[in-house]
């Protein structure tokens, strides 16, 4: 792709200061994002993927947080904007969805007034006109007669369809990127399904990006383009999707695929288990940060930090053995168990 | 068909036409209708096997785990263990029972009192029950620790000082004190990083093997029960629409709701085909459930009949069922 990326975002880095000390939530996250394009990002509890994508939308106490790097958008460095012009990019040109939509609904006002609001803030409308904005948005998001909903309040409507809603007010100023942080993690299966099919109709329509947070790799493989692996705040992996499921190169990705059942393939494998637990980011490991837990660490990874290494073909891997972890089948063939 | 299940054993528990309505009371205080959770429910769990029980949220199947156990009182039905049906126990014997079934929740804080060391609540239920002298009790903890991966060592900490997945194999510890045939476990790795997650189910495959205990598996990751499960019961709004053995129900899933469940799930491979089955609309209120067939309003391929008339339970081949007017001979 010769196009300048809608998103670049170079050498992150994110702290929080807390009172007993600054903690480096972040550390050095490089990505982009093109428009019309899915960029997964995947990872566990305490991994720096939400406070990556806050990060972008500048969402924290500006005392308590220090940033660094740039996170450029078309361009310009949205760390360098006043609070001022961030806020005309926050829900104009960029918007983000939650995982749980009852934390940015308002409960005490009905739905149609608060996508309203969001329609005479950004684009100027009238009441009148906002209204009749707000019940089309309802209708593209698949709710069912936008016209009486749009008089409820947000806990009269299931949560699949706060979500909805959510997405709405979203899509309400016809963002170029949206940031989705975990958004189908609390609904049903069934419900999931489609709320996953409304974003990528939505994107197919509408050619915005979509930055997609999730600890699912079924919905990764199922919606996204790219995809980059977090551990402990940092990028460990990047690569398209094929790439990244076909040819996995860091041992973290590796044990991240062999450790979930699947609702394909072998049935009775013994389940992989990754040893150990994520270290607090207040004691993180010197070298490697995955090294504690790799099999197959190293003097050199215990004590050296690898650099993200990118390959001509895009891939990228931080690790100084990539491709060392046998994958599921290699794994198989080795007679190789848990 | 009946030659065959004479020839059957007796199943560790039968769960035979298990009925339990919630009263929904209006601001008066008066019963204004009900909420049908469990809804006439049929099932078997045999001796050593795990049975998932899977279904969306609101369908009513933690609801008929905790009921198994009288952890909540039923409206009707029987649930025998061994025989022996455990709704019609008094409160004494049904103590003496419980020994035999022990719970594992999804949040396993509720199993571990946070102010207690984890020695003491593994050993709290052989307290209760009065089993063994001091000495022996802490024996007994210290060999569970050990069997869910831990070391002695860890007996004297607090909750606080493990992680979540360390926590919920210590529930496991707990639950495995009084020696039970089944455990009920209820979402046991929903909460749990994927990473984690992979321990603690294999944890559970190992004590089965060892030990020949009996699970209950309810959980939503239907990757999850496929994984562990030998047999399969699908829920929908209290009614338990399907049940057959777990390669059966994935190979051909025969009621719409199964197939539509079975194909929602996101595939981690980015090269699978999907055909999904998409259903239109939510799970309806369990207040106002639909006539006829539960699943009619959402079906792709509901029926006259299905409107007006409630599916009967079919035997479909061999060990399964399914509720649907697609199956009626």
């Amino acid at each position: 792709m010769a196009t300048k990326p809608l998103l670049e975002v170079k050498d992150l880095k994110v702290s929080l200061a807390t009172e007993t000390g600054t903690v480096v939530a972040v550390d050095g996250v490089t990505f982009h994002v093109h428009a019309g394009e899915t960029l997964g990002i995947v990872g566990e509890s305490g991994c720096g993927k939400s406070v990556t994508a806050e990060s972008i939308l500048r969402l924290f106490d500006q005392e308590d947080v220090t940033y660094s790097g740039q996170v450029l958008y078309e361009g310009t460095d949205l760390l360098q904007l006043s609070d001022r012009q961030m806020e005309s990019i926050r829900g104009n040109e960029i918007s983000m969805i939650f995982q749980d939509p009852m934390s940015s609904l308002n409960p005490v006002q009905t739905i149609g007034k608060q996508i309203a609001e969001s329609l005479k803030l950004h684009r100027g409308l009238s009441g009148k006109q906002a209204r009749r904005a707000a019940v089309e948005l309802l209708r593209l998001t698949g709710i069912p007669s936008p016209e009486q909903r749009v008089d409820e309040h947000p806990h009269e409507i299931s949560g699949g369809m706060r979500q909805r809603v959510m997405i709405a007010i979203a899509l309400a100023c016809k963002p170029k990127l949206m940031i989705a942080d975990e958004p189908t993690t609390a609904l049903d299966v069934t419900i999931q399904a489609q709320i996953l099919e409304l974003i990528g109709h939505l994107q197919a329509e509408t050619g915005m990006g979509v930055i997609m947070i999730t600890h699912d790799l079924g919905v990764v493989a199922e919606i996204c383009a790219r995809v980059a692996v977090m551990y402990l705040g940092q990028v460990v992996e990047e690569a398209g999707v094929d790439d990244l499921f076909y040819r996995p190169q860091h041992p973290y990705t590796i044990g991240l695929m062999r450790s979930i059942p699947r609702i394909d393939g072998e049935r009775n494998r013994k389940l992989h288990v990754i040893e150990g637990t994520v270290p607090s980011l207040r004691h993180v490991p010197a070298g490697c940060r995955f090294a504690p837990r790799c099999k197959y660490a190293d003097e050199r990874c215990l004590h050296r930090e690898p650099p993200l290494n990118r390959t001509a073909d895009g891939h990228a891997v931080r690790c100084w053995y990539p491709g060392i972890a046998p994958v599921e089948e290699e794994a198989h063939e080795l007679g190789i168990f848990g | 068909m009946n030659s065959e299940f004479s020839v059957k054993t007796q199943p560790l528990l039968q769960v035979k036409e298990l009925h339990k309505h919630f009263p929904v009371k209006s601001s008066l205080g008066l019963t204004t209708g009900h909420v049908k959770a469990v809804n006439g429910v049929s099932f078997d769990i045999e001796t050593g096997q795990t049975f998932g029980l899977v279904g969306e949220s609101g369908c009513g199947k933690s609801t008929l785990g905790r009921t198994i156990l009288r952890l909540i009182e039923p409206t009707s039905g029987e649930a025998a263990y061994e025989g022996t049906n455990l709704f019609a126990l008094d409160r004494r014997e049904l103590r003496s029972y419980r020994q035999n079934m022990q719970m594992v929740f999804q949040d396993p804080y509720t199993s571990l009192d946070p102010r207690k060391r984890v020695g003491y609540s593994i050993e709290e239920p052989l307290l209760i029950h009065k089993k063994g002298n001091k000495r022996e009790r802490t024996e007994i903890a210290m060999a569970l620790l050990r069997k869910v991966g831990f070391s002695e060592e860890h007996y004297d900490r607090f909750p606080h000082e493990f992680s979540g997945g360390q926590r919920q194999r210590l529930g496991i510890a707990k639950a495995l004190a009084l020696g039970p045939k089944l455990l009920i476990c209820d979402e046991p790795v929903s909460a749990l990083d994927v990473s984690i997650q992979s321990q603690v189910i294999n944890l559970l495959e190992e004590v089965q093997e060892e030990l020949g205990i009996a699970y209950l598996f309810i959980a939503h990751d239907l990757s999850v029960v496929r994984h562990i499960a030998d047999r399969i019961g699908v829920m929908y709004l209290g009614e338990m629409v399907e049940q057959a053995p777990t390669e059966a129900l994935f190979a051909h899933p025969l009621h719409p709701y199964t197939k539509s469940l079975l194909s929602a799930v996101p595939v981690p491979d980015p090269r699978a085909k999907r055909q999904r089955v998409m259903l239109s609309g939510e799970i309806p209120s369990p207040l106002k459930p639909p006539s006829g067939c539960v699943f009619h309003t959402r079906c792709p391929y509901a029926m006259e009949a299905c409107r007006h008339t409630v599916p009967e339970r079919q035997l479909v081949g061999p060990n399964r069922e399914v509720k649907c007017h697609l199956y009626h001979q």
